[in-house]
């Protein structure tokens, strides 16, 4: 499939246009925005909400995460570097008998492996969730908009991005405007 | 997909946004899909207990034919029968434990399936006929073949004959007199909870009076308390001293991570059977198998690391009387039973349950709890056969063990099936009904 050559769109000043933002008053008319906005194919847009919106991510129509799956490879490698550190430290490396056990006795290894495939599992899950947000990072256009700011007070706002395959200045606007979306603004980037 | 049930009021406290927020609860249940299939209550619970009794003459023939010299068939058959008792006993325990948490934490998603919980709880009497046997023949047949401790010339010296000194000192707890008290004590508390629980509940279809809910939660409340007493000593009486010089301190909480496991899968596989007749649609629904999955799942590791810790604390301290238990085990092919349930009741189940989709899948669901239900009576074979008599461990005269585990169980089941027809298959009314049907998990 020919790949389409990205549009880039500029405002009058000639500053390179991220997105159109829509604000939202309630949760309610937010989540339902979100659903349309899914269902009219976007797929490079992204929700912002003062609290946790329960749902919505199934109203995005996001993806299923693939955060479990890393958590679950690193968390199980953890736990079996953990039984192989204490198995080479107390049977090879250093044999050291203690209350007469055997040296390559499995039971005393188990709180520990238990504890580093945990420990393995919290980084994974932790590190992970950073990388797929692509977090840290320094700044956000939509960071300059005021009224952006509401959005940890008491505003729901959606922004649909200028990369998204289907973003059009006016068409995109008229759409959020038609879901009940007030103060729609260009970003610039 | 077409939904038994409608509601017009949805019982919504957080964010997320839904048009319904008129306050009537007024909420249309189809009666079909309340209705336990018809052949539950006649030709299908009849089988199992016909089945079930079948179970018992077998257990009862094979006892005499093989009885022996000093009853050892007896006290074998009387062994397989007590690992069939004893599930039954740990379900209806599992079940009414659940049961009063929900009261307790006031439970909304909940609600839709505790009716099922409150059937198990409420067939103590079932349980104590299955059981009494057991004692009876302890008593005055083999006199002391399964609980060693009740021999009397262990504890009185007769001349020229040593005492068992562990067995003096701990006959205050363990004396007939004393141990038929506490039997009688703890069924009486099971049998007045699960009833109450099940009555309760019961009456508030036909009243809806939300008074009953709060009596319920204020019984949950002393219930838990006195629950968790009389199944840790159940635990120690009827289980832990077949073998009367093992002591375990977390042998109580051993022997509830396998009843609450076990009742917890009983309620899926009872819940996934319903579904798969067609019944329950809208009432009980794939959100809630994801959280009871999620249940099974965390019980799964909760057993787990309560046997492993056990094992573990007492393979460390290596004190002769607590490792003689788990030698035993590890010997005469016991070993292989022990790997089984390390592998099947722990890793494999783990595993399975991991996955969201098996969560919410009937097939998978119906598969994993008969799984877990199954490891259950292996981890019961685990504790009580080994102790059955020292001429024959092994599993010769397996006929017996399979008619003894078996019958208690299926009497248990015709007997459950029964419960589950003789009325709705869940709370018509509860307060929380609401909340139960909007149930979801977000995530």
């Amino acid at each position: 499939m020919a790949r389409k050559s990205k549009k880039i769109y500029k405002t009058e000043s000639g500053a390179v246009v991220h997105g159109v933002m829509a604000e939202f008053a309630t949760p309610a008319d937010f989540y339902h925005a979100a659903e349309n906005v899914r269902d009219a194919g976007y797929t490079r847009w992204d929700s912002f909400s003062p609290f946790p919106v329960h749902g919505i991510d199934e109203a995005m129509g996001l993806p299923t995460p693939r955060l479990p799956l890393v958590a679950a490879v690193i968390g199980f490698t953890g736990a079996g570097l953990g039984y192989w550190m204490q198995q080479w430290m107390t049977a090879v490396d250093y044999p050291l008998v203690v209350q007469g056990k055997s040296y390559d006795a499995w039971e005393p290894r188990v709180p520990i492996t238990f504890e580093l495939g945990i420990l393995f599992t919290a980084f994974a899950v932790l590190i992970g969730m950073f990388a797929f947000n692509k977090l840290p990072r320094h700044h956000h256009p939509l960071m300059k908009k005021e009224r952006f700011l509401r959005v940890s007070d008491d505003r729901f706002i959606i922004c649909v991005e200028a990369v998204d395959p289907r973003f059009d200045p006016s068409g995109t606007r008229r759409m959020l405007e038609s879901l009940g979306g007030t103060n729609i603004e260009i970003v610039e980037e | 997909m077409s939904h038994a049930a409608s509601h017009a009021g949805h019982g919504q406290r957080r964010g997320h946004a839904d048009d319904h927020n008129d306050h009537d609860h007024v909420i249309r249940i189809d009666p079909a899909s309340v209705e336990a299939p018809a052949a539950w209550g006649g030709t299908l619970s009849t089988l199992l207990i016909f089945l079930g009794f079948a179970g018992l003459v077998v257990t009862v023939f094979g006892g005499y034919a093989a009885a022996g010299e000093h009853f050892e068939g007896v006290i074998h058959a009387t062994g397989s029968w007590l690992v069939g008792a004893l599930f039954c006993i740990t379900l209806s325990l599992g079940a009414l434990g659940l049961t009063m948490i929900f009261h307790q934490f006031n439970a909304g998603w909940s609600v839709t399936a505790r009716r099922q919980l409150e059937n198990m709880a409420s067939l103590f009497p079932v349980c104590l006929a299955i059981f009494a046997p057991v004692l009876l023949v302890e008593l005055f047949i083999t006199k002391g073949g399964l609980y060693h401790w009740m021999h009397r010339f262990l504890v009185e010296a007769e001349p020229g004959a040593h005492v068992d000194t562990l067995l003096v000192k701990k006959e205050n707890f363990l004396n007939i007199p004393f141990f038929l008290i506490r039997a009688a004590a703890y069924f009486g508390v099971w049998i007045y909870l699960g009833r109450r629980m099940f009555t309760l509940s019961r009456t508030q279809d036909s009243t809806g009076d939300r008074g009953l809910t709060v009596k319920a939660r204020f019984t949950s409340a002393w219930g838990l308390l006195a629950f968790a007493l009389t199944t840790a000593f159940a635990g120690f009486d009827w289980a832990m001293s077949t073998d009367p010089h093992f002591y375990s301190t977390m042998w109580g909480v051993y022997f509830f991570a396998g009843s609450i496991l076990s009742a917890t899968a009983m309620l899926v596989l009872i819940l996934s059977l319903l579904r798969a007749k067609g019944k329950l649609i809208g009432l009980v629904t794939d959100e809630h198998f994801h959280d009871l999955g999620k249940l099974l799942l965390s019980f799964t590791v909760f057993w787990a690391y309560i046997s492993f810790s056990q094992y573990f604390l007492i393979w460390y301290s290596n004190i002769p009387e607590e490792t003689s238990w788990y030698i035993h085990r590890r010997q005469h092919g016991w070993q292989n039973l022990g790997f089984v349930l390390c592998v099947g009741h722990f890793v494999v189940p783990f595993l399975f349950l991991l996955f969201r989709g098996t969560k919410k899948s009937i097939l998978a669901m119906i598969v994993v709890s008969l799984w877990i239900l199954t490891m259950h009576v292996g981890d019961l074979f685990y504790i009580i056969r080994p102790e059955v008599y020292d001429a024959k461990m092994g599993l010769d005269l397996w006929w017996i063990d399979l008619g003894g585990v078996l019958g208690p169980i299926l009497l248990y089941a015709g007997a459950l099936l029964r419960k589950a027809a003789s009325g709705p298959l869940i709370p018509l009314k509860d307060p929380r009904l609401a909340e139960a049907l909007a149930h979801k998990n977000y995530i």
